[in-house]
């Protein structure tokens, strides 16, 4: 049954192009394909779920402010992700960037083998994932997320987080450091219990 | 050491990335509410456009009911003016405003000066003819003759005046007030009886035009679900958890408004309800429960997400309205028709079927008020916000309706 004329967007390209030109209906399509895969970004770098919030709904007006500059259709996935990542780095910048924890660069000694925390990680529940990450301080928090998760080598984060290149392989160190800590209490009290 | 931290990173890396990468996060109604709508002004231009469409729609109505109103408000304070209400002079000099009325106003001359009451009925009688020729051009003759009486016979003995005292023309005066204002239509709220003593005031008359009239209408609807999941790979559901019956998630409303004439109805839509899915995600996590006496239970964990989904839906519904005649059925009315309806945020369509069971009562002249139950059902379904599921609705409604315009 065809109320009204619907309009279709068969592919990724009609769908963009139909952004391009302000167009609701594609702008809700293009909302609706990317809302619940975003918001889990945000939601790893980010401290809280509001703050997620925030980070997701400024980089969506982002998103469609820009989204005339893109001129490669193909591409949108990657560069919808490149623009909440670089939202959720400037959100780090204006609110925390001096807040750095220091963490002992050789203070880990890895008792456990590498593939115990693969399984402790595969293993925990998913919302105790994310609160281990959003617990660590922002800097090493986001560098975790570019490196590990969202695959940016040393120096793009670097020119991301306009910082030294050195700076970001010590922060990452501390960072995951701090991680495997708090990986490594998790997994004994894990075994602990069951 | 490097090749340590490389194995560590390594390993990190693709545990999280596994967990992570494809990390979703459903987003509230109301934060998509507040993106989209800051998103485009043309989608508030559209909204503003809707509104005013439907004020466009309900002030056509108000004015098309007006006018019928006020046309045969005008017609009866015709004739009033035509009657005056002390002193028998005062009416030539009322009817000599009009020109069509000069007969009459002779008529009623002769009537007075030869102190006959036949001749003054016979003027009634005239006034009668003119008035239903003056109607014929709007085609309310046939209505309008139900209200006069039959035969100037059959009225009250009206006392032969004498002209010659006074007191005779003030009697003739009240008199003719009294004829008068027997000639007047009736209340509209007046029942009239059919042969086999049923009310039928609420029923259209055969052989006469219906005029169309104003609806407007309010009806709770609680809605019921036939609920279909989309297939998600690698995702199993489990412990659904719908809504009761009857309760406030899932109470809704509908508004309707319209037209109708011989029983047909189209009206504009608009109707707003809830659906809230709570559920379970199978995790690869199992639970081993310790008991003291039996052997441990062992339970899958999974992850509680609730699918929660306003349903705005406007659109167009026509309906045809029948009345009953049966004995026990009387002036009850069943009414069926079909919509179609628009989701205004996800665009997604929905054609509903319609049968309900209704009566009415008069409350004011040109006025009814109507209560009807209504079962509405989806003829098609519609997704879920999150678009893992299909429901196909059905709702339950009492129906609260009041109609403006003469029958």
């Amino acid at each position: 049954m065809s109320l009204w004329p619907s309009k279709k967007y068969d592919d990724l390209t009609t769908l963009v192009r139909a952004c391009q030109k302000q167009d609701a209906r594609a702008q809700t399509a293009l909302y609706e394909r990317y809302k619940s895969r975003l918001l889990g970004t945000c939601v790893r770098y980010a401290r809280s779920r509001a703050e997620a919030e925030d980070i997701f709904q400024e980089s969506f007006l982002k998103v469609f402010a820009n989204i005339g500059e893109v001129r490669q259709p193909e591409s949108i996935d990657g560069w919808v992700k490149s623009v909440v990542v670089r939202t959720a780095i400037n959100y780090y910048h204006r609110t925390t960037r001096h807040e750095l924890k220091s963490a002992p660069l050789d203070d880990s000694n890895y008792e456990l083998e590498n593939n115990e925390y693969e399984k402790i990680i595969g293993q925990i529940h998913i919302d105790t994932l994310l609160g281990l990450i959003n617990q660590l301080p922002d800097g090493y928090r986001v560098i975790i997320n570019l490196y590990l998760i969202d695959g940016y080598t040393h120096a793009e984060i670097a020119a991301l987080l306009s910082i030294a290149e050195s700076t970001s392989r010590s922060q990452y160190m501390r960072g995951r450091n701090l991680l495997v800590t708090h990986l490594k209490a998790l997994g004994i009290t894990h075994y602990e219990i069951y | 050491m490097k090749s340590t931290d490389d194995a560590l990173d390594n390993a990190l890396r693709n545990a999280l990335k596994q967990r992570l990468d494809d990390f979703e996060a459903m987003p509230s109604d109301q934060l998509s509410e507040k993106i989209l709508g800051t998103l485009s002004p043309a989608r508030e231009n559209n909204r503003l456009l809707v509104l005013l469409l439907l004020l466009l729609s309900f002030g056509t109505d108000v004015w098309l009911a007006h006018r019928s109103v006020s046309s045969d408000m005008k017609f009866g304070s015709e004739k009033i003016a035509k009657v005056p209400s002390e002193n028998v002079d005062n009416a030539p000099k009322v009817l000599s405003l009009n020109s069509e009325n000069r007969q009459i106003r002779q008529s009623i001359k002769e009537s007075t000066n030869e102190g006959n009451t036949n001749n003054y009925y016979s003027a009634r009688q005239l006034t009668k003819e003119k008035s239903i020729n003056s109607k014929k051009k709007t085609g309310l003759e046939k209505k309008y003759t139900e209200y006069l009486p039959a035969n100037p016979v059959t009225r009250p003995e009206v006392p032969k005046p004498n002209i010659r005292s006074g007191l005779d023309i003030q009697r003739i005066a009240g008199s003719r007030n009294f004829l008068y204002s027997q000639k007047l239509p009736k209340n509209y709220l007046t029942i009239p009886v059919s042969e086999n003593g049923t009310a039928t005031s609420m029923l259209p008359r055969e052989g006469h035009p219906s005029r169309a009239r104003l609806i407007f209408s309010f009806t709770p609807i609680n809605t019921f679900q036939h609920l279909t999941i989309l297939p998600q790979p690698e995702v199993r559901y489990r412990n659904f958890e719908l809504p009761s019956s009857f309760s406030s998630q899932t109470l809704g409303y509908n508004l309707q408004s319209g037209m109708e004439k011989n029983g047909f109805r189209v009206l504009l839509n608009y109707s707003r309800f809830r659906q809230l899915i709570r559920y379970e995600i199978a995790t690869d996590e199992y639970l081993i429960k310790p008991h003291s006496t039996v052997t441990p239970t062992i339970v899958r964990e999974g992850f509680s997400t609730t699918s929660q989904t306003d349903f705005q839906l406007l659109g167009l519904a026509v309906q045809k309205k029948f009345f009953l005649t049966n004995f026990f059925l009387h002036n009850l009315y069943l009414q069926t028709g079909a919509s179609a309806s628009r989701e205004l945020k996800t665009s997604q369509n929905l054609a509903m079927g319609m049968i309900g069971i209704g009566k009415s009562w008069p409350i004011a002249p040109h006025a009814s008020l109507s209560l009807a139950t209504n079962l509405n059902v989806g003829l098609n379904s519609m997704k879920t916000n999150d678009d893992t599921f299909k429901n196909r609705f059905y709702q339950l409604g009492l129906s609260l309706e009041l109609s403006f315009g003469k029958e």
